[in-house]
């Protein structure tokens, strides 16, 4: 195998794979490296299935960060005021997190791409809307997303190409009281790429229906023509080789040898997820990079945000109709708290809690229950649940940098610093949320349990390497290359300015597309 | 005297060994599996609908990690002797009535073995494959089963007025 290739292209989730499609779409002998730290997860895998029906287990679950405090072998940290949590947030293998994401596929809205402007907060992006949509149309084909055309949302000039799921019985009534409270209903966007079959296992979808860049990938790689793309796993990247303002390779451990390799690229594209395309960036010191590679102004790594998931839940005395979580994934959503009026206090998407009303009958069964016990549980009290995403705002004391020590995967180790400037107002929008919700479930007759907070979670983590159009503020461009260098892009949810209200992949395979088509084309010329 | 599947046994797993289930442990195992929805009384559930689903689960579970043939092989030898002494009727009741094991370390004896890793398994193989019609009239869907259709003949789930 050379070790020279037109381009060198870290990870292998969702961002890669759309790079590497419009790449060899314009050229299929292009020559390309990718290059994976964790290792293939057996996809359609029986075994691997059964033992997620059975047993709750997951292939994937050995890759998830190790963040418990103390732990011999934690390689994540959380030092700030708020707990990070990245535990199950991220899959480190070939495919990345699309190996067990839920698909849920929805564009950023209009105003998202001037947030500094319209709030004075966060970051404008260095484009608008306008010049994503397009981008945004080929990632809905590409993930193969089902949803509604005329469901709340940013403009968009066609419809989807697969049709919405219907909402369950539960989620029409739930519809309908979203409607009395000021909410409209909508249709889940889900990336249903090769037809689903609802099995509710959308974290290990037994027939490759769910998308994921490891399907996807591999049809690239099994083509014949592709003749010049690679991919090694086992392969942690430690370090990108720069020049001045120039990168010339990457360096990486092969895993099966144990040694230290080089690849060379006349292009590096960094699709690495938003901690290690910061992580390489920072580990990548040299003469004239001391402190990083396009870390001049101390940008890399500052402003990491994510989404609070926030719910609520009720309970009602019956269950008429033995209600019970059909789908396993939510269908029913809102946008209504996603808009401008919303934007400066932090926009808010909601959703149904797709695990309730809860009836597990194996577990029932496992327990001894009769079959007279089970039909009063069935009939008996019935619970439901509202969820919701809030919107932060990238603040500079909160960044993202490397600590001490070497992981699992043979990658640094990562510490994440994130604290709110005001908490208490930031908390009166999630508990006047809640209310609101609350409302909606008790207008359903279910009086309202305790309400939930989870602490940020890893899982939509953005904004280290923000785009924008000067050095001093921002480590990347419009284009996605690094400010300063001129063929070292990065394309992952690093890049996002900010991180809306909504779920970041289908923005990022937006991102990904326009990136691959404007190299290709640039190749060309 | 103690009966053959009250005996004690460590909460390990038992070894797979390298032979294949034999038809009659299949045959046994599969008369365990019929007893689910005889227990619970889902007649309109027909089990002989499933079995091409349960020998997918029981042939996905025979090898790799972990390799349950160990268990099987012990649950067919204990199935038998149960029903052979107790009658079927009483064994099922034994079984999955009156032995709850949903722990590892609560795997102490021969029966507590084919509750916990073979019978338990079952039961969510049942469950899931269909089993879950048994319990709600029109029910159409559940975490597992393949509710769905590629050409999207027919909705999936129950639906309600708005859609």
């Amino acid at each position: 195998m050379t070790t020279a290739y037109d381009y060198v292209i870290v990870g292998s989730g969702v961002a890669a794979t759309l790079v590497c499609d419009r790449l060899l779409e314009a050229n299929p002998l292009t020559s390309i490296l990718v290059l994976e730290a964790g290792e293939r997860i057996p996809a359609r895998d029986r075994r691997s299935w059964w033992d997620l029906v059975l047993a709750k287990r997951t292939p994937y679950s050995i890759t998830y960060d190790d963040d418990k405090p103390g732990g011999d072998f934690q390689e994540s940290y959380s030092v700030g005021n708020v707990l990070w949590t990245f535990k199950e947030s991220r899959v480190r293998a070939y495919g990345g997190s699309t190996m067990h994401w839920g698909g849920w596929s929805l564009r950023f809205k209009e105003e998202d791409f001037e947030c500094r402007s319209l709030t004075g907060r966060g970051a404008d992006w260095p484009f608008s809307y306008s010049t994503l949509e397009p981008w945004y149309e080929l990632a809905e084909q590409k993930l193969g997303v089902g949803g509604a055309m005329n469901d709340e949302g940013p403009k968009r000039r066609w419809g989807y190409p697969l049709p919405a799921y219907s909402w369950s019985a539960h989620e029409s009534e739930l519809a309908g009281a979203f409607e009395k409270h000021g909410l409209t209903p909508g249709h889940m966007p889900i990336a249903r790429y090769k037809r689903c079959m609802t099995t509710g296992t959308c974290k290990y979808c037994p027939i490759g229906a769910r998308y994921s860049a490891q399907d996807h990938m591999d049809t690239l790689l099994y083509e014949p023509a592709h003749a010049n793309f690679h991919l090694k796993t086992g392969a942690p990247v430690r370090r990108v080789i720069a020049n001045r303002n120039r990168v010339n390779g990457v360096e990486y451990l092969d895993a099966t040898t144990g040694e230290w390799r080089v690849a060379h690229g006349a292009k590096i594209v960094v699709c690495a997820g938003t901690y290690e395309s910061a992580k390489l960036l920072l580990a990548s010191t040299s003469p004239d990079w001391p402190t990083g590679l396009g870390n001049r102004y101390d940008q890399v790594g500052r402003y990491i945000v994510t989404h609070l998931l926030f719910s609520v839940e009720g309970t009602r005395n019956d269950n008429p109709q033995g209600w019970f979580q059909e789908y396993d994934f939510p269908t029913l959503m809102s946008r209504s708290w996603d808009t401008p009026e919303k934007q400066a206090d932090g926009k808010i998407f909601v959703f149904n809690n797709r695990a309730l009303p809860k009836i597990e009958f194996d577990n029932l069964m496992v327990q001894g229950k009769s079959r007279k016990e089970i039909d009063e549980i069935v009939k008996g009290p019935r619970r439901a649940g509202l969820s919701a995403f809030i919107e932060e705002f990238g603040d500079p004391e909160n960044r993202l940098s490397l600590a001490p020590g070497i992981g699992k995967f043979g990658l640094p180790k990562t510490r994440v610093s994130f604290s709110r400037r005001n908490p208490a107002r930031f908390m009166e929008t999630v508990t006047a949320a809640q209310a609101k919700l609350a409302e909606c479930l008790a207008s359903l007759g279910y009086e309202r349990n305790e309400p939930m907070k989870e602490n940020p979670r890893g899982d939509h983590a953005s904004g280290v390497c923000r785009m924008g159009h000067n050095p001093d503020s921002s480590v990347t461009n419009g284009n996605l290359a690094v400010h300063g260098i001129e063929n070292l892009f990065i394309c992952s949810n690093a890049v996002l300015p900010n991180a809306a209200a909504v779920n970041p992949t289908l923005t990022l395979g937006a991102l990904a597309l326009r990136l691959g088509t404007w190299l290709a084309e640039g190749a060309h010329s | 005297m103690t009966e053959f599947w009250e005996e004690e046994l460590s909460v390990v797993m038992l070894a797979a060994g390298d032979q294949p289930l034999s038809g009659e442990e299949v045959d046994v195992l599969w008369s365990l599996f019929s007893a689910i929805a005889t227990h619970w009384q889902v007649e309109k559930i027909d089990p002989e609908l499933m079995r091409s689903r349960w020998l997918d689960m029981l042939g996905a579970r025979s090898s790799g990690q972990v390799d349950f043939r160990g268990e099987y092989r012990h649950a067919a030898e204990v199935w038998k002797l149960m029903v052979d002494k107790l009658t079927e009727p009483v064994a099922i009741t034994k079984l999955f009535a009156d032995t709850v094991v949903t722990k590892e370390d609560q795997a102490k004896s021969r029966i507590a073995h084919v509750k916990f890793y073979v019978a338990n398994d079952f039961i969510r193989c049942f469950v899931a494959k269909g089993g879950f019609r048994g319990f709600v009239e029109n029910a159409r869907n559940y975490t597992g089963f393949m509710g769905g259709s590629r050409f999207g003949e027919w909705a999936p789930v129950r639906i309600g007025e708005r859609r």
